[in-house]
């Protein structure tokens, strides 16, 4: 039985004519510390798959089992880190943490709880900044925050719902570097959403593509069986890398490919109305101003 | 400070260098009088700190000279339409009666704004009370005081003359007499002066009042406001409640809120500054100001940021712990702003309530001024509007530096 299972799963929203599916049959099987990406195009479910896993979203079928446990709600041992960080701007980067280690340590002395929260700090070199408020952060630090606050409850499975594209190029390479060597250091399980190729062939274990829905489903895998530490400019410009990026950019291509031909089908039906002709209906009731009519006095 | 240059490499705006620290920063004290609603001021500071003096010079004359040319053309056109409003007992005052009638005494240079009020009055009338025109709201602040004086004195008189006489009853040996003297003379120390309240008493009574509407109000909207952008359901059943009382004028609560008060509230003493018609005004006030404070509670509850709720799912925090770490920060600014409203109709509600309840604030002062009728008392209202607007306008600029403090900083992405 593997770690994370997916199971037939289909996620839809809304009800009667207005629902639209998502997500269907998505099956995913993960090993513990495996470092799984999925990349696909904006607006296609990969942040509900995300939700999925968190336990923030419910399946309409299948199900999802972390750890031999089928997942019913939220729970520590699944971090979540947001895609627009999420941490609360009327907290400095200590209390932002402080929030999720009082809560899942909440037995803790305070000394402990105040180690565990400067040690998640320092794993992501914001001691200096310890006592800003996001907003005096800037974008990167923001994110570095944000993925604190999750490694602070030392969740097993780590689930980063596209953390770094809201990132400058630069940026992101520099936490990508720092995201590995805590995964390297704490082995955790993490599952990765990205739109960006590169950054899947840079930091996972395998790639699975999604399709274009609605509803959405995983498309073949690429497994990248590289060595790490991985060579950047190996990836951008070298030959190694080519025919797995080949092979994922195909199937995107075909995707988007395919949804322009209209062999995806997004219905739309216009509701079947004609306009009423108001002339011809003569109203049952009348508007008036007195319930009564008035009374005058009569002078003969 | 060099040790943030690991942590900062990829955000290299806003080092602070240490020279600055020491030093006069005209940025940061604009900053901190915009802050406080002070923006006026900021071009001084900046001037002061030499940062840009020209600029700073045209804005402050722009600033100062727009303004007071326009209340200028004002004081102008009300000068000379004034007069032209007349009935048998009244006109609409001009600016030089309502200036007499704040201060009791005429502009010099001017021709006397009430000349029939000083026909065949002595000049002693005025001098007893320091030259000042005791019908006017100064010169009759200076004669309660006067009065207030004397009659101390006078009580003061008659203090002395039973302890002198309970002193002489004790030396001949008749204690009982002694006793008898000095709880005369205990009784007659413990009299406070019961005078007319002045108009600067009935500011204070006013501010009083709102206040205390202005709390209840607080107290009772922002926990039904805070349920109603939780729950739903909650929100559909008060809804109609809601758009029911909320355009309800303030004459119209009046008599509900005189009924329960009468029935609540035993009749104090009539020289306590608690009287039942203080807290029918306030009842008022709180009845009218709630809503403001009530609905924006309720939208900013309900509009709290999904990605800051997913982060209290995902810490599992419980109900109260998310209420209080993350909905009401996340919705203060929006409270506030609601309580920016309130406080600004409870004011405007509160002269209405005043005249209602003949409580002793601004609004029976515009009562009792009206029902002299003359135009002395309707230049005194004129002072009272400009009073009261200038009280309304401070109330707001209270409120929105405390508006100010509360908003954080936006995220953006």
């Amino acid at each position: 039985m593997a770690y994370i299972e997916l199971n037939d799963v289909s996620v839809g929203f809304g009800s009667g004519t207005n629902r639209s599916e998502v997500l269907t049959d998505i099956n995913l099987h993960m090993e513990k510390g495996e470092f799984v990406a999925i990349l696909g195009y904006s607006g296609t479910g990969k942040s509900t798959i995300m939700n999925l896993i968190a336990g923030l979203v419910k399946p309409d079928k299948g199900e999802v089992i972390v750890d031999g446990k089928k997942v019913e709600g939220p729970s520590p041992d699944r971090g979540l880190v947001f895609q627009n960080y999420s941490l609360l701007p009327w907290f400095d980067v200590y209390k932002n943490v402080g929030l999720a280690v009082d809560e899942v340590y909440a037995d803790e002395s305070p000394e402990t709880k105040d180690r565990l929260i400067r040690e998640a700090i320092e794993r992501v070199n914001l001691t200096d900044a310890a006592h800003k408020k996001p907003g005096e952060l800037s974008g990167g630090m923001r994110q570095r925050n944000s993925v604190a606050r999750t490694l602070s409850m030392n969740p097993a499975v780590l689930l980063l719902d596209e953390p770094l594209s809201a990132l400058d190029a630069l940026t992101r390479s520099v936490i990508q570097d720092e995201i590995l060597g805590i995964w390297k250091e704490l082995g955790q399980t993490i599952v990765l959403i990205t739109n960006d190729v590169d950054e899947g062939l840079y930091m996972a274990d395998r790639i699975i593509p999604l399709s274009v829905g609605p509803p959405a489903t995983f498309g073949p895998e690429t497994v990248v069986a590289k060595e790490r530490p991985r060579d950047r400019r190996a990836i951008t410009t070298g030959a190694e890398y080519h025919p797995l990026r080949q092979e994922i950019i195909e199937f995107l291509l075909n995707e988007k490919e395919k949804e322009r031909s209209g062999s995806i089908r997004k219905a739309v039906s216009l509701p079947n109305i004609s306009p009423m002709d108001i002339s011809r209906h003569k109203p049952s009731w009348f508007l008036g101003l007195r319930p009564q009519p008035k009374k005058t006095i009569n002078a003969a | 400070m060099e040790t943030t240059a690991t942590a900062s490499s990829t955000n290299p705006v806003d080092q602070p260098s240490t020279k600055r620290r020491f030093s006069y920063n005209p940025n940061r004290v604009a900053h901190t009088l915009n802050k406080l609603g002070l923006g006026y001021f900021a071009p001084f500071a900046r001037l002061i700190g030499k940062d840009e003096p020209a600029k700073q010079v045209r804005e402050i004359v722009t600033n100062t000279v727009l303004p007071i040319v326009a209340f200028l053309i004002f004081v102008a056109l009300w000068a000379v339409t004034a007069g032209a409003v007349k009935t048998d007992s009244v006109q609409i005052p001009s600016p030089h009666q309502s200036w007499y009638a704040l201060t009791g005494t005429a502009i010099p240079g001017f021709a006397h704004p009430f000349p029939e009020s000083i026909e065949g009055m002595t000049e002693p009338y005025f001098e007893e009370n320091g030259g000042l025109d005791p019908k006017s709201i100064n010169g009759f602040t200076h004669a309660e005081a006067l009065a207030e004086e004397s009659y101390i004195e006078s009580q003061q008189e008659r203090v002395d003359k039973f302890m002198t006489r309970s002193k002489e009853a004790a030396a001949e040996g008749d204690l009982e007499k002694a006793e008898k003297y000095k709880g005369n003379a205990e009784m007659f120390a413990s009299k406070t002066y019961a005078g007319n309240k002045t108009f600067y008493d009935q500011i204070w009574i006013s501010l009083l009042t709102v206040s205390i509407g202005f709390v209840i109000a607080t107290l009772v909207a922002v926990p039904i406001g805070v349920l109603c952008g939780i729950s739903p359901m909650f929100n559909i059943a008060m809804n109609p409640l809601i758009q029911l009382f909320k355009p309800v004028s303030p004459l119209a609560w009046f008599p509900i809120v005189f009924v329960i008060t009468t029935w609540g509230i035993d009749a104090p003493p009539s020289d306590s500054i608690w009287q039942r018609a203080l807290f029918t005004s306030a009842g008022v006030v709180m009845l009218c100001s709630l809503w403001p404070t009530l609905i924006n509670t309720a939208v900013g509850v309900a509009s709290v940021d999904k990605d800051h709720l997913n982060v209290a799912k995902v810490l599992k925090l419980g109900w109260f712990k998310r209420i209080w770490k993350i909905v009401l920060p996340a919705s203060l600014p929006l409270i506030f702003t609601g309580l920016r409203l309130s406080i600004g109709v409870g004011w405007m509600v509160l002269i209405a309530a005043d005249m209602m309840a003949q409580n002793q604030g601004l609004g029976k002062f515009v009562w009792d001024m009206y029902q002299n009728g003359d135009t002395m008392s309707t230049a005194q209202i004129i002072v009272a509007v400009f009073v009261i607007g200038a009280v309304g306008f401070a109330l707001d600029r209270v409120m929105l530096v405390c508006q100010r403090l509360v908003t954080f900083e936006e995220q953006s992405i």
